[in-house]
């Protein structure tokens, strides 16, 4: 462990966050832990940087809380295979080393895939990561791919989408969030590929928007129906970036 | 399993064979009998009690012997009472109609001789007997013989059934001996031999009378599974001696379907014997039994002769469809005697749709970092914590015997917490019974299941947990298949109101003794003794309280609620006393391993520092019942500490114990733990403080972070009663220790009180508003006057609850009416608005005080509350005391009465029989010394006080340091 903490020192020579190493990785969200919601999953990933031993760096606000950020949250139920959290070290170990210590220490459901060291002065990653892939897989639906397919396109031409969310009523934008849609049928299950991008008000759940989608048929709802994330992109000036890079020349964003 | 390896030709066999089967047993058959004037009268009789319908599909037909012979309507078959009458002629006649018939004699040389031809000759039988029981076997064995319609003839006598099960067992078991002789090809005779015993198996079910489902017939592959066994065994043989290998497994293959068939006989006739007494208080209503598609309905009873009760329905444990009725309460869904133990499968698959529509589907996840995901067993051992995953999680106990079971050979542990309401609705309606979490498997397919008694309040919450898993709520009602079920924990020292639904509650320190009991358990099993011979050689496991083996007497010495005493003949002790390990520093040090996904209620490392508190406070149980006292050494704690610490992920430790700061060795182990753990961003912290322990050293030892509340409890407003209830703390102990506190950086003190102490007055309850106010005073002198100073003082106050082994108690708790009282008084005493006073909920006290007072007659109270929908009453939410007034009207308690009843000091008490060693003139001596106000000393400070713990139990305290 490098500096101890708290910091006996002027505050003006208290390390720079943006300095510090920072340490991206990807990890997959099994099936089984679908149902886990995301603070509980937070607290988790916590733990299990520290089994790992990581240098981490401790944050000086009065909650002394980890230097982590996560990726935007996943809806309870759905699985991913593409998660990220940044987090910051004092020191600057092998990502390699990194990621297998953080392997040894995480639950299999929860597995690290990989680990590299990002520029420290890019965005958050929750606000960075805008695009998002998902695959609906509807084993039980009434209806065919096409059908589908024509659902979403009724439910686009509206315009917005408004669900409830718990006793709340939600409203989405459908054209700056729904990038694309589309369904095949496999051996009597209908997959469907949803693309979306997050909007300035409330982001589009491929749940919602399947539900949106059967409704506007005036079919039942689904059942059954099993949720997972596939890739998480950056978009900027009609690019999609990688989240591990390479990284263009982008215009300075406030430290994050 | 078998099953699954039949192809759709044999499951159409055996479902052909099945309705063949129904076909068979539910045939019309005639008997007529004969009876000679002059026969013998023991054997007409005999014959007469035997031959009586259970269906209505068997007719008999009795007629002197003079009657015309053959008719229109022939008869299945004939029976002749000989005597001294002629009937050569009568049985001449039945047998060239081709009538099976029989003479019944006395000895073989009372038959007449006759004339007949061979064909004829073949359907004539005598049957000799000179006693009734002999008379009975051979009739049946000839019956089973000679008559077509012996499947009818079973399902209506119940004589008949043995020798026509044996028939068809040795029938099923010769044509499985040449189906092992012909085929040589390994393996490839399994899918025939099995789906003959299928077939066996439910002819033998038609023969007994039961209803035939082809669902049946894959049940009980359970049992024809074991056969499977036979047939490796033959395999290994014929690899083994070349040549002989035909005839070898023939062999086998014919022992292993008698054995088969012998013990699926033993299954299906133990269903249809008569179903016994309802247990006390228990409602037996039969499960409404829908046909299964295709099927025609049951036959109604009809014509059934008096006397004769009909066989109990029969339901497959999850399938039926009474298990997927929705349940209201109060309607107690009876489940039918039950063959087989459920099975152990992953029912995961089940639970999972229903995640998504439940509050805190995280709760429910298993898999955690430290779980034990091998669980191979073969003895399966489940502790349930009858509360939800964040409040059960926590819970040391479970962890400590979770570990122990675990690392024995042959031996594994799960662990299962009860569904919140919205989950358990659901899986009511679903039909999904409790599941652990490990394995997901069904509670009730373990061997053993522990419930931890962490409080009085649990007991509905364990009726809750039972009634979920499918598992008969108490002792008596059990299978002799079921799981036993076993308790322990904090609150085993009365647990008679709720001994009913134990089948043995495990007294005191859980990690040798629940080792100890799981292998009496498995070795008594292995051995086939009965339910009743397992529970009395559990009896004998020292520290093992079996209820079931004890009767409660009421007479003069005793209370109303009497006492408990051994049954007469069982060889159990009067007085089961706990078990103690005395070397605790053997125990491991950290025993929490799971880290568990989602937030807890204690999201923290806990770490046992000490067990067994030796201050003596009069009120408190645990001070009582975990002695002696036993001190972790502090080396053992600061490394088990950093270890756990790094093995979890935690970032925060807790040495937890009564009273940890008692510990001689405290002050280094938190320097230590401190150094260890410097720059880590890591708290420790103590969970509560004595008082008199709290110095300056102290409050900055335990610093290390987020500067919240502390907590004391002084208990008592006035010196004089804290005298009385032998907390020796002074005022001048208190306010040193807020000053202290005060100057470390803390600003919120929070004060624990207790009214309705024994010789309390008015005086002391406005001592505790002195006191909060004295507190607040000396936290504005230090930190400042101001409201933006923060400093604020709350005070807590729970109604006494007397517990049993306490020097208190005899003592009723107080009146409700004179709490409400007290509680105003108090509230008008304090002046100062930054004082909060907050009460524990009275009522919830009133409960605890009935159910820490009841002997076993409180049983129908406990379960008429959950039947009520009294759960989770733990929850400031859930509880609901007009739920427990309702059950206690509907008992004919009152909740008030029970609680506040005074017992004599001489009488007989109901818990006097499960016994942590104190001594019962020990408590005696305290109660006086209590009411005069004499104080009594720390035994690890001072001399030994008498309890009576070191020499009862052959333990010691062991202290590592030196107290002060």
């Amino acid at each position: 462990m490098s500096s101890a903490q708290p910091f006996s020192g002027r505050p003006q020579d208290l390390p720079v966050k943006a300095d510090l190493a920072r340490l991206r990785v990807e990890y997959g969200k099994a099936e089984r832990l679908a149902y886990l919601g995301h603070l509980d999953l937070i607290a988790t990933v916590e733990r299990c940087i520290r089994r790992a031993r990581l240098p981490f760096s401790i944050g000086n606000g009065y909650a002394r809380r980890v230097r982590i950020q996560f990726s935007s949250a996943l809806p309870v139920g759905a699985s991913s295979s593409c998660e990220y959290f940044d987090v910051r070290l004092t020191e600057r170990v092998d990502a390699r080393e990194a990621l297998r210590s953080l392997r040894a220490a995480t639950p299999e459901a929860l597995a690290p895939l990989r680990a590299e060291y990002v520029p420290g002065r890019l965005p958050a990653l929750e606000a960075w990561l805008d695009r998002s892939s998902w695959e609906l897989a509807c084993p039980r639906l009434a209806v065919g791919a096409e059908d589908l397919e024509e659902g979403v396109r009724r439910v686009r031409a509206a315009g917005e989408l408004t669900y409830l969310r718990g006793e709340r009523e939600k409203r989405v934008d459908l054209a700056s969030t729904l990038v694309g849609f589309e369904a095949r049928e496999e051996g009597g299950v209908v997959r469907a590929r949803v693309e979306t991008r997050v909007g300035a008000t409330a982001s589009l759940r491929p749940q919602v928007l399947l539900d949106a989608a059967l409704s506007a048929l005036g079919v039942p709802p689904a059942t059954g129906v099993r949720v997972r994330r596939t890739a998480q992109l950056h978009e900027e000036s009609g690019r999609l970036v990688e989240p591990f890079g390479p990284f263009g020349n982008e215009a300075p964003a406030p430290l994050s | 399993m078998a099953a699954r390896k039949l192809t759709a030709g044999r499951i159409l066999e055996v479902l052909s064979s099945g309705s063949r089967a129904l076909a068979g047993r539910d045939e019309r058959v005639l008997v007529r009998v004969h009876v000679d004037a002059t026969c013998p009268r023991g054997l007409a009789r005999c014959v007469r009690d035997a031959l009586v319908p259970e269906r209505g599909t068997g007719d008999v037909e009795v007629l002197p012997l003079a009657a015309p012979p053959v008719g229109a309507d022939a008869p299945d078959v004939a029976l002749v009472l000989v005597g001294d009458g002629p009937c050569a002629e009568l049985v001449g006649s039945y047998a060239r109609a081709g009538v099976p018939v029989a003479m019944v004699v006395e000895g073989a040389l009372d038959a007449p001789r006759l004339e007949l031809p061979e064909q004829a000759a073949a359907l004539v039988g005598t049957v000799a007997a000179s006693s009734p029981e002999a008379l009975l076997d051979k009739l049946a064995e000839w019956l089973a013989a000679s008559c077509d319609k012996d499947l009818a003839l079973a399902a209506n006598f119940a004589f008949c059934r043995r020798a026509v099960s044996d028939a068809l067992v040795a029938r099923c078991a010769l044509e499985n001996a040449a189906v092992g002789a012909i085929s040589l090809i390994p393996g490839s005779d399994l899918p025939v031999m099995c789906v003959n015993q299928a077939k066996l198996a439910l002819e033998l079910a038609a023969a007994h009378g039961l209803e035939v489902r082809p669902e049946r017939a894959l049940d009980l592959v359970g049992v024809v599974g074991a056969g499977l066994v036979w047939r490796a065994l033959a395999r290994r043989l014929v690899s083994l001696v070349p040549g002989v290998g035909a005839l070898l497994k023939a062999g086998v293959a014919y022992g292993g379907t008698l054995a088969t068939g012998a013990a699926v006989r033993l299954h299906v006739s133990a269903d249809a014997a008569p179903a016994p007494a309802a247990g006390p208080g228990g409602q037996r209503a039969p499960a409404a039994r829908l046909p299964a598609p295709g099927e025609a309905p049951p036959p109604p009873p009809a014509a059934r002769a008096p006397g004769v009760p009909p066989a109990p329905p029969y339901c497959l444990l999850y399938t039926s469809d009474a298990a997927r009725a929705p349940r209201g309460r109060g309607v107690r869904h009876h489940r039918g005697r039950r063959v087989m133990r459920a099975r152990r499968e992953c029912l995961f698959d089940r639970l999972e749709p229903l995640l998504a529509r439940v509050e805190h589907p995280g709760r429910y996840l298993d898999h955690e970092w430290g779980s034990v995901s091998e669980q191979d067993g073969p003895f399966h051992l489940c502790m349930v914590y009858a509360d939800v995953y964040e409040v059960g999680q926590p819970n040391l106990g479970v962890a400590i015997l979770y570990n122990q079971v675990n690392a024995q050979e042959g031996m594994s542990c799960e662990r299962c917490y009860l569904p919140w309401k919205d989950m358990a609705a659901l899986m009511r309606e679903e039909g999904v019974p409790l599941l652990s979490l490990e394995s997901a498997s069904p509670l009730a397919s373990f061997d053993a299941v522990g419930f931890t008694l962490a409080h009085e309040l649990i007991a509905t919450n364990v009726l809750e947990a039972l009634d979920l898993a499918g598992i008969a709520l108490t002792s008596a009602e059990r299978d002799e298949d079921d799981p036993i079920i076993l308790a322990g924990g904090p609150s085993a020292w009365n647990c008679e109101p709720i001994a009913d639904v134990f089948d043995a509650v495990l007294l005191g320190d859980g990690e040798e003794s629940i080792v100890d009991a799981c292998a009496c358990i498995r070795d008594a099993r292995a051995e086939g003794l009965s339910r009743a011979d397992v529970l009395r050689r559990l009896a004998r496991v020292p520290g093992t309280y079996v209820p079931s083996l004890y009767e409660v007497r009421v007479d003069e010495t005793s209370t109303r609620w009497g006492y408990a005493a051994p049954l007469p003949g069982e060889d159990v002790p009067a007085v089961v006393l706990k078990r103690c390990v005395n070397d605790f520093a053997a125990t491991p040090a950290v025993a929490q391993r799971i880290v568990p996904y989602v937030g807890i209620v204690q999201d923290r490392l806990s770490l046992e520092v000490l067990r067994g508190c030796a201050r003596g406070c009069r009120f408190c149980q645990a001070g009582m019942t975990y002695r002696p006292v036993r001190e972790r050494p502090a080396e053992q704690v600061v490394s088990g500490g950093v270890e756990g610490l790094l093995a979890s992920g935690h970032n925060e430790i807790s040495l937890t114990s009564l009273s940890t700061t008692d510990h001689s060795q405290c002050a280094r182990i938190l320097n230590e733990m401190n150094a260890a753990l410097e720059g880590k961003g890591i708290r420790v912290s103590i969970p509560s403080q004595r008082l008199d322990a709290f110095g300056v050293e102290m409050a900055a030892a335990v610093a290390g972070g987020k500067r919240g509340g502390l907590t004391f409890a002084p208990e008592a407003g006035s010196q004089r009663l804290r005298d009385v209830i032998n907390k020796n703390v002074t005022e001048e102990d208190l306010e040193r220790a807020a000053r202290n506190a005060f100057e470390g950086g803390w600003r919120r003190m929070k004060l624990y009180f207790m009214i309705g102490l024994p010789t309390e007055t008015d005086e002391d309850v406005v001592g505790i508003a002195r006191m909060a106010e004295r507190v607040l005073e000396i936290g504005r002198e230090v930190v400042g006057r101001g409201v933006r100073s923060g400093v604020s003082v709350s005070i807590s106050v729970a109604v006494l609850v007397p517990k049993a082994y306490t020097p208190f108690q005899w003592c009723g708790q107080l009146a409700p009416d004179e709490v409400r009282r007290r509680q105003r008084l108090l509230l008008s005493e304090i002046r100062d608005r930054a004082i909060r006073v907050s009460y524990h909920d009275a009522d919830v006290s009133l409960v605890e005080g009935a159910l820490s007072r009841m002997g076993r007659a409180g049983f129908p109270l406990v379960r008429r509350a959950w039947e009520l929908g009294c759960t989770f009453d733990a929850w400031t939410s859930e509880f609901d005391v007009s739920r427990w007034e309702r059950a206690a009207a509907d008992c004919g308690l009152d909740l008030a009465d029970v609680a506040c009843e005074d017992f004599p000091l001489t009488a007989r008490l109901p818990w006097d029989h499960t016994s942590p060693g104190v001594d019962a003139g020990f408590l005696q001596r305290e109660w006086r010394r209590a009411v005069e106000g004499v104080t009594t000393p720390d035994c690890t400070r001072a001399t030994c006080a008498g309890c009576g713990v070191c020499p009862t139990l052959g333990v010691r305290n062991v202290i590592q340091g030196v107290r002060s």
